[in-house]
């Protein structure tokens, strides 16, 4: 008997059980639709991720941290191990203000080019000259020249320059009065509080002339924020500061210090940067580290359906045993037959493992098709809710490579659950096979 | 021991001193089957094996017919020692050379006539448009062949053993075996199935071997061999010799070979 014969019968004997074929195709089918439809999930997230961070570029430098290890964890609260944390009066703060002497120390690395402290910075709204319209806006200063972000139109800003600069973040030219095209070279105002020592103050806000030198697309990276450069930050914080005695203004401290390293440096030398910060008590992190930390969560979700996943294909397992355990009980006289015919033993057993593993196959088959489905109406419910800022981010996606490893995958589990029974078929005896009743 | 090896050309089955016994563990338990049952069958001759249950005419077949291996004794097909055969060979011998027509037909039911008696063509991995020509004009040697697309469970009774004939046939094997061919007949029907057999063995040339407990089809066969407690108490190729002997009338009827055996098995208790 040939292999194309073999399939066609045992493809046969699956029609001719079909309620029974269905079910364990039902079986396997939700497992295989959860892995599908995760490794869909896990694609979509990761290749955003990669063509953001490939956006960005952001390999060429670090946001740097002074703080112990494990600040991370902190975003957790006390849900870590061990309960809540005794105070200690002697301990240094978890998180410390970076100073101008940390940043010698962090220049002195090797493999740094370029360490410098980033300021803080913070405006009450975005004016347009024209329209006089204020809006709130979330600033942030624009790191380094190597973070490429997305672009709608003009350049990032240049901290190199001495003229304050800005990049407004998606639909804010519009709301300005103006097109992203015409927002280019204007002028526009962020109004900066004035810092005052009385308490009771009237809060004094005072206008900043920025010039618009580029506008974003929607991006992970930029998450709705406008970006400054260096001269319009130290701008703000000095306007910031003016009322301020001289006396009392607080010495140079940066929450984050940006380091660039030495261009064209590969991973390795970065890790190993970063491993050496970690010792002098810095924790420093490369933009695609950022990015993943965002999209961890999706590493969440795609773990428990992994989980879940597992469980259905393992139960599926089960059926599959279950359903050729009783086929070989139903043809025991068939296989007598075919035996007393000179059929081999490796037949009979390929004859069962086929009918297995078809169905691993037509499970994972109609797993695919609910998972195209699934995909359609997933993306479209993401795209008008979570999703909606994040233009580019297509929440499940498939790849041919993957999803024929997932079905070949199950096919193997299913060849591996129908090993059983098809071994018993392929030890019977012929005379005992004819003799049953 | 050289001599053993080979048998005379024109035995198709040589069965020397078959002894199966069943339950080898305790002395108690044990059964023998069949007690040095030796047996040779030449090429074309029609042989009934007749015996009530228990008698271990259904062990005798499945040996001779390869389904099982004698506990002791040595089994010649077609000159080759089967014991010595490996799995490989012993299922092509299975295939190509035995055709098995049995009482509860063995068939599959939802399946196509044709498909029926395709399975020993597709079991020997022939191509589909052979294995189809070869099964059409088996249907056709027992009248069948405008059934072909019907499902074998919308078939008669008679219809279904003539199917499990054109299956037997497919392969043009040397030796047929029926296991209680017309147990499930009615007496026409039956007539009609014996009368297919025996014209296949007239006009194919093939050796057909009768497993039975029915008088009157084992009267249709040229020799009988008569079975009880696993052992040959009458085979009418060697009984009829001595019998025409006594007589001089030169042949047998199993009748009077009854009336000659019966007594002999008196005596023996």
């Amino acid at each position: 008997m040939n292999i194309l014969d073999i399939l066609r019968m045992a493809s046969s004997n699956l029609f001719r059980n079909k309620v029974r074929s269905l079910l364990t195709i039902l079986a396997i089918f939700i497992g295989s639709f959860t892995i599908i439809l995760n490794s869909g999930i896990n694609y979509g997230v990761n290749s955003y991720v990669d063509s953001q961070v490939a956006n960005v570029g952001g390999e060429g430098y670090l946001e740097v941290l002074k703080a112990e290890e494990g600040l991370f964890d902190i975003s957790f609260g006390g849900m870590g191990s061990g309960g809540p944390t005794e105070f200690d009066p002697n301990a240094t703060p978890r998180i410390q203000a970076i100073t101008n002497d940390d940043l010698k120390v962090l220049r002195s690395i090797d493999g740094v080019e370029s360490a410098i402290g980033l300021p803080m910075v913070s405006a009450k709204y975005i004016e347009s000259q024209t329209s006089r319209k204020q809006f709130e806006v979330s600033l942030q200063t624009f790191p380094s020249s190597r973070l490429l972000l997305d672009m709608a139109t003009g350049r990032t800003p240049d901290n190199n320059s001495s003229q304050p600069e800005i990049i407004l973040a998606p639909d804010f030219a519009e709301a300005l009065g103006y097109t992203d095209q015409s927002v280019l070279g204007q002028t526009i105002d962020l109004g900066v509080a004035l810092q005052s020592l009385a308490p009771d103050a009237p809060e004094v806000i005072k206008n900043l002339d920025v010039t618009v030198v580029g506008v974003q697309n929607r991006s992970v990276v930029g998450m709705g924020n406008s970006w400054v450069n260096l001269a319009a930050a130290n701008a703000m914080q000095a306007l910031s500061l003016s009322e301020i005695p001289a006396e009392f203004r607080p010495s140079d401290s940066f929450f984050f210090a940006i380091v660039e390293v030495r261009e064209g440096a590969n991973d390795e030398e970065i890790a190993q940067i970063q491993a050496t910060m970690r010792d002098k008590g810095f924790q420093a992190m490369t933009i695609a580290e950022q990015v993943g930390m965002i999209m961890s969560i999706f590493d969440a979700i795609g773990m428990v359906l992994n989980i879940f996943g597992a469980i259905a294909l393992l139960a599926a397992s089960i059926g599959i045993i279950n359903t050729l355990f009783m086929a070989v009980q139903e043809r025991t006289k068939e296989i007598g037959l075919m035996k007393a015919m000179g059929l081999s033993n490796g037949k009979i057993f390929l004859l069962f493992s086929a009918e297995a593993i078809m169905l691993g196959f037509w499970g994972s088959a109609v797993g695919i098709l609910v998972a195209l489905v699934a995909r359609g109406i997933g993306n479209n419910i993401a795209n008008q809710t979570f999703l909606q800022d994040l233009p580019g981010f297509t929440l499940i996606e498939f790849n041919a490579p993957q999803i024929a490893g997932i079905v070949l995958l199950i096919m193997f589990i299913a060849f591996c659950a129908g090993a059983l029974p098809a071994r018993r078929a392929a030890r019977q005896n012929p005379i005992d096979a004819l003799r049953y009743e | 021991m050289s001599e053993a090896n080979k048998t005379p050309a024109p035995l198709v089955i040589d069965a020397r001193h078959l002894t199966k016994i069943y339950g080898k563990k305790k002395r108690d338990q044990k059964f023998t089957a069949l007690k040095s049952v030796s047996l040779q069958i030449a090429r074309g001759e029609s042989v009934a094996i007749i015996g009530k249950s228990g008698s271990g005419k259904s062990t005798l077949m499945h040996t001779l017919a390869l389904l099982d291996r004698p506990t002791k004794g040595e089994l010649y097909f077609n000159g080759e020692r089967i014991g010595k055969l490996n799995s490989r060979h012993l299922n092509r011998v299975r295939n190509r050379e035995l055709g098995f027509v049995f009482q509860q037909f063995f068939m599959n039911a939802n399946d196509t006539v044709l498909n029926n008696v395709m399975l020993p063509l597709r079991i020997a991995g022939t191509s589909l448009f052979k294995r189809k020509k070869i099964a059409m004009d088996a249907l056709r040697t027992v009248g069948l062949e405008d059934k072909a697309k019907n499902k074998a469970k919308d078939l008669s009774g008679g219809q279904k053993q003539r199917v499990c004939i054109a299956r037997a046939l497919v392969n043009s094997p040397s030796v047929i075996f029926a296991d209680e061919p017309t147990g499930n007949l009615d007496s026409t029907t039956g007539a009609m199935i014996e009368k297919t057999l025996f014209d296949l063995n007239k006009e194919k040339g093939i050796t057909l071997i009768v497993v039975t407990h029915d008088e009157d089809i084992a009267k249709k066969c040229k020799r009988q061999v008569y079975l009880k407690d696993g052992e040959i108490i009458a085979d009418t190729k060697k009984e009829v010799k001595l019998f025409v002997d006594k007589d001089g009338k030169g042949r047998a009827t199993v009748k009077e070979l009854k009336s000659l055996t019966e007594p002999k098995l008196k005596g023996a208790k």
